[in-house]
């Protein structure tokens, strides 16, 4: 009898893109109390970038390609339901990247035979985010009183990933620590590292694990520390970051960079920054911009590392390489100078 | 104080009736060319879109001739535009100008933002009067409004001309009317002479098909003859009656919420959402352009060229819906893309424009000889 109510349970399927790396906890908790069950379409890797490039044109950039590709992969999952996120705005005054804006669009009007889509539009600007997550349920089919519990137990899960996150754990241990409910994370003995850099950049540069040839895994290689974004205390993200005296950010994303940049450059917790941005990226090419000209100011070692789907690893490695030695070099000359 | 303000298209002559009549002297940076941009693209970011470039480009140049403030127009995003006269502030004042950077908010005009801008550029306070705010509000409008009726007329116009030319020198010579009318009246007498001008042109003896070619996309781009490299003549010269998508004016009846037409275009994009069209704004002009497409395939429209910046974000999301709308076959005009950045080689913008023709030309008789 079990059994038979599990198998009824629809198949709800989520693309491991884009804004995954960002909400995915939501998401999975939302749709999970909903009584759905959420597929995944699974990590990226070349295969899913060669479908996605079937079906998306040629400027785009790459994590939208990958998107393409992981919806074509969990289409062959046999899913019910697809979920197409579509983040407006997450606070008042910014706007998230056109393409963001238009995600479920897109898919539709390239997709054939597309089981039922489901969106979550969110636009904070005209409602709060609870009222985008009931539309979403009540275009479900579902009970008021069913999408408030499955809203709260979200939110919670929501904040466990993030706290997992700012413990210093990985992406993927955060998630399943918001999968099991741990809510206690002892922090990790100060590291021997030499090295400190922070990766900067969208989430989906950053854990995507084939967008970046698995940078991090790398840095470890190397003897540094890596630090994420979402490492940095939550507090710093409070304040609008402002591009000049008359000019306010007004991109949802950038929003996180260019104050998670201010704040490592004033308070130097780490020896250098690395930038990862996609090519064709709009909001980063002129973020970057003002992020190497604001580093420069602060005398703060920067780089630009810009992605994009050519697989060849060298360049990419001889790259950071020489910023980490650079780094290094630089950090040994400061101890001199101090013990001197 | 010597305003400088950076070229769109033939806009100019109404941005500079704006700040003339506050009273402000002007210098015109010199219509775009590839060595005036050149200092554009040497100082800016890698891969942003290309009005940027030119825009920088335009800014410099005023600058080393003398002018000593700028004036950017402004937008509230989520497409790049908002950030672009902060970015091209920092890098000029990195570079070592030293200049005032006046930015006019043009996110929503109902706001009367751009009455500070006006006062910000004003000389002299006698001019800051509603009376003569209102007077020069209306005469900018004819003026767009003036550059936008020869522009039209230019498009359809130039298919017919007997001789090669006749309708560029016409649309220089209206400019120059447009921007010596100063007053309400020789506004009014100013458009009777544009038609006159272009109706005077001698035309061909024997024409041969004309196709009808809907012409749209990013506005900087689409209004700007060198960036997109005259795409707007060579069809014309091709035999093609051009209309064009927008204009100055539409944009800045669009900004005071007065432009039917585009809430119809959007209204249109919006009952279409089921296959994928846009329900929402999302910068550029990429619901307007769905909406084109939309209204020009459901008439007697041959063509449907869609021009736009190299990674402008929302009208690659327009170019992918048209492109998957008609590749499933839902709607049966031929859409044809072009993005534009500072490379400046021709011949392969020329074969792909003379074989789209080629196409369009078959298709079009192909429906002739099925229906006859």
């Amino acid at each position: 009898m079990l059994m038979s109510k599990v198998k009824k349970r629809k198949k709800i399927g989520i693309p491991q893109a884009l804004l995954y790396y960002k909400y995915f906890p939501f998401w999975r908790a939302f749709f999970e109390g909903l009584g759905l069950e959420v597929v995944e379409s699974g990590r990226s890797s070349k295969v899913l970038l060669q479908e996605g490039n079937q079906y998306a044109i040629d400027e785009i950039c790459i994590p939208l390609k990958l998107f393409y590709g992981h919806i074509a992969s969990l289409l062959k999952k046999k899913i019910d339901y697809l979920f197409l996120p579509r983040y407006i705005s997450t606070s008042v005054d910014t706007y998230m990247c056109p393409k963001f804006l238009a995600l479920p669009d897109l898919i539709r009007a390239t997709g054939n035979n597309l089981p039922p889509i489901v969106e979550m539009s969110v636009n904070m600007k005209k409602k709060p985010f609870f009222f985008s997550a009931l539309e979403t349920g009540r275009s479900l089919g579902k009970s008021l009183f069913l999408t408030h519990s499955a809203y709260t137990k979200a939110i919670s899960a929501q904040n466990l990933f993030l706290q997992a996150m700012q413990a210093g754990r990985s992406f993927d241990d955060a998630l399943n620590a918001a999968q099991q409910r741990v809510s206690l994370f002892p922090k990790y003995p100060s590291a021997s590292h030499k090295i400190r850099i922070a990766l900067i950049g969208h989430g989906y540069n950053i854990h995507d694990a084939f967008i970046n040839m698995d940078l991090l895994k790398k840095l470890k290689q190397m003897d540094v520390h890596p630090v994420v974004i979402e490492n940095l205390p939550s507090d710093i993200f409070e304040g609008k970051t402002s591009v000049n005296r008359s000019l306010k950010n007004y991109w949802g994303n950038e929003e996180e960079i260019l104050s998670a940049l201010h704040y490592l450059s004033e308070e130097r917790s780490v020896d250098g920054i690395i930038f990862l941005c996609s090519f064709c990226c709009g909001p980063d090419s002129l973020i970057d911009e003002i992020a190497m000209r604001d580093m420069k100011l602060a005398g703060f070692p920067y780089i630009c590392v810009v992605l994009d789907e050519h697989t060849g690893q060298a360049g990419l490695i001889t790259r950071i390489e020489s910023f980490v030695d650079m780094v290094a070099f630089r950090k040994r000359a400061e101890e001199l100078e101090k013990r001197c | 104080m010597l305003i400088a303000f950076p070229h769109m298209g033939n806009g100019w002559p109404a941005f500079k009736s704006l700040c003339e009549r506050m009273g402000a002297d002007i210098y015109m940076p010199d219509a775009n060319n590839v060595r005036q941009i050149e200092q554009g693209l040497r100082n800016s970011p890698e891969w942003v879109c290309f009005p940027f470039k030119t825009t920088l480009a335009n800014m410099i140049q005023a600058l080393d001739a003398g002018a000593d403030t700028i004036a950017m127009i402004t937008d509230c995003g989520p497409c790049r535009l908002g950030f672009y006269y902060a970015v091209q502030e920092r890098i000029l004042k990195d570079k070592g100008y030293t200049f005032s950077m006046k930015h006019l908010p043009q996110a929503d005009l109902l706001t009367f933002e751009w009455v500070t801008f006006l006062r910000s550029i004003c000389q002299d306070p006698r001019r800051m009067t509603i009376s003569n705010l209102f007077l020069t509000v209306r005469i900018f409008l004819m003026k767009s409004y003036l550059v936008a009726f020869a522009e039209d007329f230019e498009g359809r116009v130039r298919c017919y001309e007997a001789c090669s030319g006749d309708t560029t020198r016409a649309l220089k010579k209206s400019l120059l009317i447009i921007d010596d009318a100063k007053t309400v009246q020789e506004l009014k007498r100013a458009k009777r002479d544009i038609s006159r001008l272009f109706l005077s042109i001698p035309r061909k003896q024997k024409n041969e098909e004309i196709l009808r070619v809907g012409f749209t996309g990013e506005i900087f781009i689409l209004l700007d003859d060198f960036s997109n490299h005259g795409i707007k003549r060579k069809l014309g010269e091709m035999g093609c009656e051009v209309v064009m998508g927008t204009s100055v004016y539409e944009w800045v009846k669009h900004k005071l919420h007065i432009n039917f037409s585009r809430k119809y275009l959007e209204y249109l994009s919006r009952q279409h959402q089921s296959i994928g069209s846009l329900p929402l704004d999302i910068g550029g002009e990429a619901i307007w352009v769905l909406g084109e497409y939309i209204e020009w395939s459901q008439e007697e429209y041959d063509g449907f060229v869609h021009v736009y910046p190299f990674t402008c974000m929302p009208e690659i999301t327009a170019k992918s819906i048209i492109n998957s709308w008609y590749g499933k076959g839902l709607f049966t005009l031929p859409p044809f893309f072009f993005s534009f950045d500072e490379h400046s080689g021709e011949a392969g913008l020329i074969t792909r424009l003379e074989s789209y023709l080629d196409l369009i030309r078959r298709k079009k008789q192909e429906k002739r000889f099925r229906s006859a």
